[in-house]
């Protein structure tokens, strides 16, 4: 039954009520940027009436804590992540990640507004908007930046026929791939130079100078992992403390 | 280059082919496709374990190695046995 164990976890979630955006590899997934996803990860509104609705479902999961921090609510609101782990027979072994803030993602209210609904048989799927799943792809790690430059290929295909102003204003903005912001500056140049501002390397985009915002790609992909792992730092200490309580208590 | 789109560049000219087909597929039919490569995975001694990533910032080293020990299981269950490596 692993196979169906993706669609248990999303149908349990869906049924519950709670309020929550599936997001990393599995949104990655659905927006074409990823082929599969060991795992579920979901953002979630950490208020106390949300929170009791994820503990109910957990409990329909069989869900336990594989890590620190322990399963409370107050840990979501300090930004980590509580991992679990299912063991109902439908879905046994597949992991399941929650966060409710993350690194250059607005407020749950707010990135709500922006999701995509899908419908997958009789499960109804909330998903993290593809532009916020962007900003949460900003990582340290070297693994999330090609799903941001396949996120943003997908969505350059799907659109660039009839782009919306927010369509090339989100290319401009975030596309890694050299080809489609050169394309880009030339169809909007005036945009292009606007935005320019925000984004410096635009205008390398606006000189047709593929090696120089090679360059320049680069060094900003180095910016935003050092900026998360100084935005990780204190949380790290935080998850260092509380391995040493869980570790005193066992 | 692409005419129809005014000079906008064509997927083919940026990704490789093997991508294509999926970045074309509808999300319900990429979402059943990565239902059965889990499924795959899995069978040829794949683990639910987190990746082994050094970079993350959740997991200490004992983390790491519970999950390296639990990558080698799964492949011991499946029965795949390493016979051979260069390094």
């Amino acid at each position: 039954m692993i196979d169906a164990a993706v669609s248990h976890v999303l149908r349990v979630m869906d049924r519950s009520g709670v309020r929550c955006l599936l997001t990393g590899g599995q949104a990655c997934v659905v927006y074409g940027a990823a082929e599969f996803s060991k795992d579920v990860d979901f953002v979630v509104l950490a208020d106390s009436e949300n929170f009791e609705k994820i503990q109910s479902v957990a409990g329909n999961l069989r869900a336990e804590t594989i890590a620190v921090p322990p399963f409370e609510r107050a840990y979501l609101d300090e930004g980590l992540a509580i991992h679990l782990r299912c063991t109902v027979a439908e879905a046994n072994g597949m992991r399941v990640d929650l966060m409710s803030r993350m690194r250059n993602v607005d407020p749950f209210p707010e990135i709500w507004k922006r999701r995509s609904t899908f419908e997958f048989g009789k499960t109804t799927v909330e998903i993290m908007g593809v532009v916020d799943l962007v900003k949460s792809k900003k990582t340290q790690r070297l693994k999330d930046w090609p799903m941001i430059q396949r996120l943003m290929e997908v969505h350059f295909e799907e659109n660039k026929h009839e782009p919306s102003d927010a369509d090339i204003e989100f290319w401009l903005s975030e596309s890694l791939t050299e080809k489609i912001l050169i394309a880009t500056a030339n169809r909007y140049p005036d945009k292009t130079e606007k935005m320019a501002t925000e984004r410096p390397l635009l205008r390398e985009a606006i000189q047709g100078d593929s090696a120089a915002l090679e360059k320049a790609i680069n060094s900003e992909i180095e910016a935003e992992k050092e900026a998360d792992r100084r935005y990780w730092e204190p949380l790290k200490a935080r998850l260092g403390e509380l391995r040493r309580a869980a570790r005193r208590d066992s | 280059m692409d005419e129809t789109t005014g000079g906008m560049v064509d997927l083919e000219d940026i990704i490789e082919p093997e991508w294509l087909d999926w970045y074309r597929k509808t999300p319900e039919e990429r979402f059943l496709e990565s239902q059965k490569l889990m499924a795959h995975y899995l069978a040829m001694g794949g683990s639910l374990a987190p990746d082994i990533d050094h970079e993350s910032p959740f997991w200490c080293e004992e983390d790491l190695e519970g999950f390296a020990k639990e990558m080698k299981q799964a492949r011991q269950n499946a029965g795949v046995k390493l016979i051979r490596r260069d390094v």
